[in-house]
């Protein structure tokens, strides 16, 4: 009997041991908000709150970022969150057993997501809670930008998920990367870079042959891309094409990519070159992005995309020396070839919709306008910088000129981990907030400088919109549903058998035309975008 | 024994089913108590949800719940949705290629396994050799995805490495739609064989002694009494477990297809279970994918009844 108390006993502080508050590493007094809106409640208050958990994040309920607001503004939350990775079927099953909660912040809910949970009233409206008296600095950032304001506003009129929106060309302009070491030793300079498809291969091939890692095997992999075609698509631009799939034309027109023999053909034998000559890995269809990631560490990559050169390669020694190599990378330039100058395509302005939302839970607790002020602080410059950066002393400082000066941690993680890990959530996942143009360039970290500085010289000349993030209603997203279900699965495998051979390029218009033109209904799917980038165009 | 004695003794006054029974449960009582976890089980888990079933018929909408939502227009919309896409005949095919071939090259082997450990002379050496057999059984899927993965990889796969070694070219076998079958049947073989023989190896065990020392003496070789003797012997089993197989014939495993299949092999690996999957879970388009599953278990129930029928007729041996 007294063994059976002493377990009970065990039992019940363990229990007490796991509801203890989740205690943060950092000394939260030193980090005030001070804004004249706070704080929003004098009693204290618990509200709850999901989001999406990328890998890099810690826990959510230990991030500075939530301490912070909640010293501020006396809200504290309840936080679930669901792992990036399969969080597409965990948020719907948590949206359909009814167990969402009262805030959904960063969930990357989609404009089909909204369309049908704002029809099924999870998704409340948010249009009478942004005014200048309530919601200042929203308000202002939707009248100065009509085209963000056109992105978020459903097709019944009305606003149901706040946007973030990054202007800077960086965060919606996709970047290739050279490896720096390799053009050292293949002797190329930045200004001798390939600007067209056939330098792109002539450079590939030296890679390939002349061992430029210096290890005396020929284990480098000129071009690495993951993930099904990975960002090869970008390379359509450079015959000329937006996309394989819709695009809006110069004048305002919805045209299918896949219907241009000519330039997807030239597109696709540059991609059959790649494949036969071992440009790009064997295995691309398989290879994950872990698989790039350890490619990288063992320097065995020539060129390959991700936001910053830090990304992708690894490099010894202390964080300076990182940073400074990491520098060294530049940028590949925007490809053009016979068939067209360069173009780079994009898929949008830096406006992820669908990052912050309120559902009729926070209706029914009457906590819709309090949760709406705790917004709009985030997208106050003070607001926009600290669910970015953290609060400043941590891996930034401001210099007199009002430059970030990076603070290397001491701990061995790159500031990213610490940003992910212990700061913001606003790290791999889109936050409500609006980062200012000049934002991102006033860095003195020097790889973000020189991807600031490359962006604007090498991208922005080129870029090209694909199409507009466009909201459908809830019939026309029905049918493109049942239009889109196979397409996007015939587009996927047919034009990766034309890589590996599988199939001729030559039977082009036999293996694609014919098929698209009597099974699918392409042209059904067009009117339908059509008809929605003509509603987003009046609508700016 | 009396009450029984009492019903036969007294034919004119038959009890209806309902007393019968309920004098059964009473008599018999410690039975029937150990049968409710059972009935419990298929109550909850299988007789129970099938009341969802119905938004296969219906414009599905989460916060309307199952009753509430409007029914479809017309009631059977999402099933001509899924018939009248593109991929759903391969689907269904592929559906059927993989459950067959692997039923059809998969059931004999486990027999085949029993019946040759059966006639190992050392005890030492059959149990090493059931051993290994049985040990892929319980890696998990998604390793054994992953080693056929790597091991098939064409630069650093090992299969790869033995045929550059012998001259050949790399075969890019993931990426070759016409393989993926005999790669998900023959290593699901692999993985079970072991397992599943473990039943006939029961079987054998259970052989009365007398028939195989008769055979003996009437100068049968070791191989027609495997003929003779041992394969009619298990051969109830066999047919036992044909038909329990052919049930779950459509219920392709779908995390192994899932986690092989790519945009190149799609053709032969989309099976319905992962198409229901990626339309029902991912998109969310719960009314079409239950439409598509509820068409696959109509399917599956009617094929237990006719290799049901068929065994019965060919051996006298069926479930029912």
């Amino acid at each position: 009997m007294k063994k059976l108390f002493v377990l009970l006993l065990a039992c019940v502080m363990l229990l007490g041991s796991l509801g203890a508050v989740a205690e943060s590493k950092y000394d939260l007094s030193q980090f005030v908000i001070t804004y004249e809106d706070f704080p929003l409640t004098t009693e204290p208050k618990t509200i709850s709150l999901m989001g999406i958990k990328h890998p890099i994040h810690g826990d959510w309920d230990k991030m500075v970022f939530f301490g912070m607001m909640e010293n501020a503004t006396g809200i504290h939350f309840d936080i679930t969150t669901i792992p990036l990775d399969g969080y597409a079927e965990q948020l719907n099953l948590a949206i359909n057993t009814e167990s969402y909660s009262e805030v959904l912040l960063g969930c990357m809910i989609n404009n089909n997501q909204i369309v049908d949970w704002s029809s099924q009233g999870v998704l409340i409206p948010l249009n009478d809670y942004i005014t200048e008296e309530l919601t200042p600095n929203l308000y202002a950032f939707l009248e100065m930008y009509p085209e963000v304001k056109g992105a978020v506003t459903a097709p019944d009129g009305k606003i149901y998920a706040l946007p973030q929106l990054n202007s800077a060309p960086i965060a919606y302009l996709s970047p290739w990367w050279v490896n720096g070491d390799y053009l050292k030793a293949l002797n190329v300079k930045d200004e001798e870079l390939p600007t067209t498809i056939d330098g792109l291969l002539a450079l590939a091939r030296r890679i390939r042959d002349e061992d430029p890692n210096g290890n005396g095997k020929a284990d480098e992999i000129p071009i690495s891309v993951y993930d099904n075609l990975g960002g090869l698509n970008i390379w359509l631009g450079a015959f000329g094409l937006p996309s394989a799939g819709a695009y809006v034309d110069d004048d305002g027109k919805m045209q299918f990519g896949m219907f241009n023999v000519e330039k997807m053909t030239a597109w696709l034998s540059f991609m059959k070159t790649l494949y036969d000559e071992n440009l790009i890995p064997k295995d691309f269809l398989t290879m994950t992005q872990s698989d790039q990631s350890a490619l990288g560490a063992e320097n065995r990559i020539g060129i390959a995309m991700q936001a910053i050169p830090g990304n992708i390669w690894y490099h010894d020694g202390t964080s300076e020396e990182k940073d400074a190599f990491f520098a060294s990378c530049p940028m590949l330039p925007v490809l053009g070839s016979d068939l067209s100058a360069p173009m780079l395509p994009h898929g949008g302005y830096g406006i992820s919709t669908g990052t912050f939302a309120l559902t009729d839970k926070c209706e029914e607790n009457g906590n819709v306008e309090l949760m709406m002020r705790w917004a709009d602080f985030l997208y106050s410059v003070e607001g926009s910088y600290l669910i970015h950066y953290g609060p400043e002393g941590v891996i930034y400082e401001e210099d007199a000129d009002g430059n970030r000066v990076t603070i290397f941690p001491s701990d061995g993680r790159s500031t990213e981990e610490v940003r992910g890990g212990d700061l913001t959530p606003d790290c791999g996942i889109p936050m409500p907030k609006y980062v200012r143009p000049d934002t991102e360039g006033r860095s003195t970290e020097l790889q973000q400088v020189a991807r600031t500085r490359q962006a604007d010289e090498k991208q922005v000349p080129y870029k090209r919109l694909i199409m507009p993030a466009l909201f459908f209603t809830e019939a026309e997203t029905t049918e493109l549903a049942t239009i889109e279900t196979d397409l996007g699965t015939f587009m996927d495998s047919v034009l990766a058998k034309f890589v590996v051979g599988e199939l001729d390029i030559a039977n082009y218009e036999a293996e694609v035309i014919t098929p698209l033109t009597t099974n699918f209904k392409i042209d059904r799917m067009l009117e339908i975008n059509q008809e929605a980038y003509d509603r987003y165009a009046a609508a700016i | 024994m009396t009450s029984l004695n009492t019903t036969v003794t007294r034919p004119g006054r038959k009890k209806s089913l309902f007393a019968r029974f309920s004098h059964a449960v009473y008599k018999y009582w410690p039975y029937y108590m150990m049968l409710l976890p059972a009935i419990a089980y298929f109550v909850i888990f299988c007789y129970g949800p099938m009341y969802g079933v119905q938004i296969a018929f219906k414009d599905f909408k989460i916060k309307r719940g199952f009753g509430g939502s409007p029914w479809a227009d017309p009631l059977f919309k999402y099933f001509y949705q899924f018939f009248e896409s593109y991929y759903a005949w391969n689907i269904v095919r592929n559906t059927l290629v993989l459950s067959i071939y692997g039923l059809v090259a998969g059931f004999p082997v486990p027999a085949i396994l029993a019946l040759s450990m059966d006639e190992m002379r050392r005890q030492r050496t059959k149990k090493v050799v059931q051993t290994i057999t049985y040990a892929p059984n319980f890696i998990s899927t998604v390793v054994i995805c992953g080693m056929i993965l790597s091991f098939t990889n064409q630069t650093t796969g090992i299969i790869n490495n033995m045929i550059v070694a012998l001259g050949g070219e790399p075969v890019a076998f993931m990426y070759k739609e016409g393989l993926f079958p005999h790669i998900y049947v023959w290593t699901g073989i692999w993985q079970s064989m072991g397992w599943s023989s473990v039943i006939y190896f029961a079987a054998l065990s259970g052989i009365d002694p007398q028939l195989l020392e008769a055979s003996t003496l009437d100068g049968a070789s070791r191989w027609q009494k495997i003929l003779h003797v041992k394969i009619p012997a298990i051969l109830p089993i066999i047919v036992i477990q044909l038909i329990l197989s052919a049930g779950s014939l459509l219920n392709v495993g779908y995390e192994k297809v899932y986690l092989l299949q790519n945009s190149l092999n799609l053709n032969t690996s989309e099976v319905i279970s992962t198409y229901v999957y990626k339309r029902g879970m991912v998109d969310a388009q719960y009314s079409f994918s239950t439409a598509v599953g509820l068409a696959q278990s109509l399917v599956s129930f009617v094929m237990v009844f006719l290799v049901n029928a068929i065994a019965g007729r060919l051996s006298e041996t069926s479930l029912w």
